[in-house]
């Protein structure tokens, strides 16, 4: 298929073979590629049984379609795995410019196999792929690491991903950082790659990517490009960053305070973007290939105790590490965000983790013993950056603190249970269902555990149309019909975007109609909105399927009791969502059995027969 | 005869419905005054720097996509009093990352 290079790269670290192979041209129109991809082949190549670390859980990079030429934010990369800290489906993507250097080296995807004896990096450039000694690396912070890889490798146009010292002692909530501040953040996977002694993937590409016809494909990216820059959402994030849904949450409630409990923070004022770009902002962050939206911020901290440059804390990082622990310091959370990067961790488990230790330590569940003598306190600075090297480091508390809220609550028992904030074992990223109740069935169905990405509720509850899915009309956050619907319909498109692949920061202007013109344009296969939705559908089934395979059930489809409590205060306090209703709603337009398989007839009319006998005998 | 005209101040948060700008002002209005003469006196003074979804056939803002509450949160709609209050939001909803 045009667009696609149809070649896939298998790294065995254990026995050290590379091969090159050939990407079946079917997997690749029906499912792109991207996550889509990586579905395919994962649901086919790691084993039911087995431990996360055992050597055969593999990693899975990819990209898709629309990557390796001029689309705008088409630098993505997709990451999949068997998640080490949630025991099922993970997918996690980031933003840069490694997604076009793969490509353009020629490989849709790398799938990494086996283990290494000893610390390696992968060297990609065009066809040179070899496996090299990195323990010159190993041991070093993140920043660091991608500095002397790329003094070694040489080619500033080149691209890499590292793990930090999280990923490498095999914390479970460490990540994979692109370059050296684009967190392909959840579930762990950088726990995967430290245990498989894989420090860092250099990768740079100089092939052209071929299209039908350069015109067209030229055209569409134009109009397509002049769409997101006139989108009034496109141009808040532009100017603002991310941050800037926290200076409305005072409004919206979408921002968790206080480990999902209050509905009111007086900090909101100073922790923003807006705030951040009237103190610490420098400059948009340009690492990002293609985007016209620009929402990274780089900041500067020249003075104090929380000196620091580079990547600015995003709206998830001021929700974890400000409303969630009642911290209003701004420089502290663009430091804590920092860390957070240097050590190569997910900053919204990480941050709940340390929410969830405040709420412990305060019903004295956790004491002063526990914590080698740090007041853990609502809103106490040091006490949360020392977590995160904790953490990091894997020491102390942090030790059982890296390994997710989940596994925290089961150990310290005492009624903890209650207040640790996950879906399947993964934290809750920072918007809350009782603000806009689309986020309930999204998040207790979400491929990897709660999860805003994989159904991005943000851009449509309240706000945005698809009429291409039947969504004519705005709906309002609280209706009480139709979140189900909405959840599912969102989640579909999501799934496609993740398999072309694309930043979701362009759903608020690309619609479903312009994604099928784009891969269109891209692959010469004749796409419409209804075909994309398909692949979404079935993107999103063979995800569902993997999770069943591995014992996921109707029964894990929740969401903590908490979310489904008032807040106390604010704007949404007496408002919860009637989460049984939206779910009875979303089963039965995903038309799932009361287990939680997908139906045999979803899964023959999604072309997923090959499912069939695995869920069902 | 002496007239006596009543004048209030109240600051409005207009967040997101002029592209890009977040912007907080003063607004004097006449007393007395409701939630459609207020939002009548803010398009008269901005609206054609307001993003036309935002403005409804109406002459007034566009209640399915503008959220409208006062300093703690609480939602505003036509028929609320909101003679005392002193500081009104409105806002578009933007979902952070
Ligand atoms: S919108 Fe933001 S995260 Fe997405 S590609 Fe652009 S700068 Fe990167």
């Amino acid at each position: 298929m045009k667009g696609c290079t149809g070649r896939l790269l298998r790294v065995n670290l254990s026995s050290g073979a590379i091969t090159k192979e050939k990407i079946p041209d079917e997997y690749l129109r029906e499912y792109l590629g991207g996550t889509g991809l990586a579905a395919r082949y994962l649901y086919d190549e790691i084993p039911v049984n087995g431990d996360v670390f055992d050597e055969n859980n593999k990693l899975f990079f990819s990209v898709g379609p629309l990557n390796g030429k001029q689309f705008p934010t088409s630098g993505r990369c997709n990451l999949s795995c068997r998640s080490p800290l949630t025991g099922i489906w993970l997918d996690s993507s980031w933003s840069g410019k490694f997604g076009y250097n793969l490509k353009r080296a020629g490989y849709d995807a790398i799938i990494i196999e086996g283990k290494s004896p000893k610390p390696v990096y992968l060297y990609i450039n065009d066809e040179q792929v070899e496996l090299r000694d990195a323990s010159f690396i190993w041991g070093k912070m993140v920043s660091e690491s991608v500095r002397d890889l790329y003094e070694q490798c040489g080619d500033k146009k080149a691209s890499c991903c590292t793990i930090g010292p999280a990923g490498e002692k095999m914390v479970k909530t460490g990540c994979i950082i692109g370059d050296t501040t684009k967190a392909a953040g959840r579930g762990g996977s950088g726990a995967l790659m430290g245990s498989k002694k894989l420090k860092a993937i250099y990768v740079y590409g100089s092939q052209s990517v071929d299209v039908p016809d350069e015109g067209v494909w030229k055209k569409t990216v134009k109009e397509i490009t002049a769409k997101i820059n006139e989108n009034q959402t496109s141009q808040a994030l532009k100017a603002y960053g991310t941050g800037v849904a926290m200076a409305t949450a005072p409004q919206t409630g979408d921002a968790p305070i206080k480990n999902w409990t209050l509905g009111k923070w007086d900090g909101f004022e100073k922790v923003n973007g807006i705030a951040m770009a009237k103190t610490i902002l420098k400059k948009h962050s340009p690492q990002c290939h293609a985007c016209p939206i620009h929402c990274a911020r780089y900041v500067e901290i020249d003075e104090g105790d929380y000196q620091m440059k580079g990547e600015g804390p995003e709206y998830e990082a001021m929700g974890v590490f400000g409303s969630m622990c009642l911290n209003d310091n701004l420089e502290s959370i663009a430091y804590a965000n920092f860390l957070c990067n240097e050590y190569g961790m997910d900053v919204i488990s990480t941050g709940s983790s340390i929410s969830f230790a405040m709420e412990a330590f305060e019903k004295g569940i956790l004491t002063l013993q526990d914590t080698d003598g740090i007041e853990l306190a609502w809103g106490n600075v040091e006490a949360i950056l020392a977590m995160i090297r904790k953490i990091g480091d894997r020491v102390g508390i942090g030790e059982l603190l890296g390994q997710g809220v989940r596994k925290a609550a089961d150990v310290l028992g005492k009624g903890s249970e209650e207040f640790a904030m996950h879906v399947k074992g993964l934290e809750i990223p920072m918007h809350d269902p009782r603000a806009f109740f689309g986020f309930g069935p999204t998040y207790a169905t979400s491929p990897r555990g709660a999860c805003h990405l994989h159904g991005y509720i943000g851009g449509f509850d309240g706000a945005g149309v698809m009429p291409e899915a039947g969504l004519n009309e705005p709906q309002e956050p609280h209706a009480l019909k139709g979140k189900g619907f909405l959840a599912k319909i969102v989640q579909d498109y999501c799934s496609v975007m993740q398999s072309s692949i694309i930043c979701f920061f362009t759903l608020y202007s690309v619609t479903p109609t312009d994604l099928a013109k784009a891969l269109t344009a891209a692959t010469g296969v004749s796409y419409d909105a209804q075909e994309i939705f398909k692949i979404g559908e079935r993107v999103f089934n063979l995800q569902r399927a993997f999770n069943n395979r591995f014992g996921l059930t109707s029964a894990d489809d929740v969401l903590p009791g908490r979310i489904l409590t008032s807040t106390i205060g604010g704007p949404n306090e007496g408002i919860v969502p009637n989460f049984e209703e939206q779910m009875k709603e979303y089963y039965e337009l995903r038309k799932w059995e009361d287990n939680g398989n997908p139906s045999k007839e979803k899964l023959h009319e999604l072309g997923l027969d090959f499912v069939i006998s695995d869920l069902y005998g | 005869m002496l007239l006596v005209i009543y004048m209030a101040k109240i600051k409005v948060r207009l967040y997101g419905l002029i592209p890009a700008k977040f912007v907080v002002k003063d607004i004097d209005i006449y007393k007395p005054f409701n939630l459609k003469k207020l939002e009548k006196e803010i398009i008269s003074k901005y609206g054609d720097v307001i993003h036309k979804d935002y403005i409804s056939d109406r002459g007034l803002l566009n209640h399915q996509l503008v959220r409208i509450g006062d300093s703690s949160g609480r939602r505003l709609d036509y028929e609320d009093d909101i003679s005392g209050i002193e500081e009104i939001w409105f806002i578009v909803s933007i979902s952070g990352g």
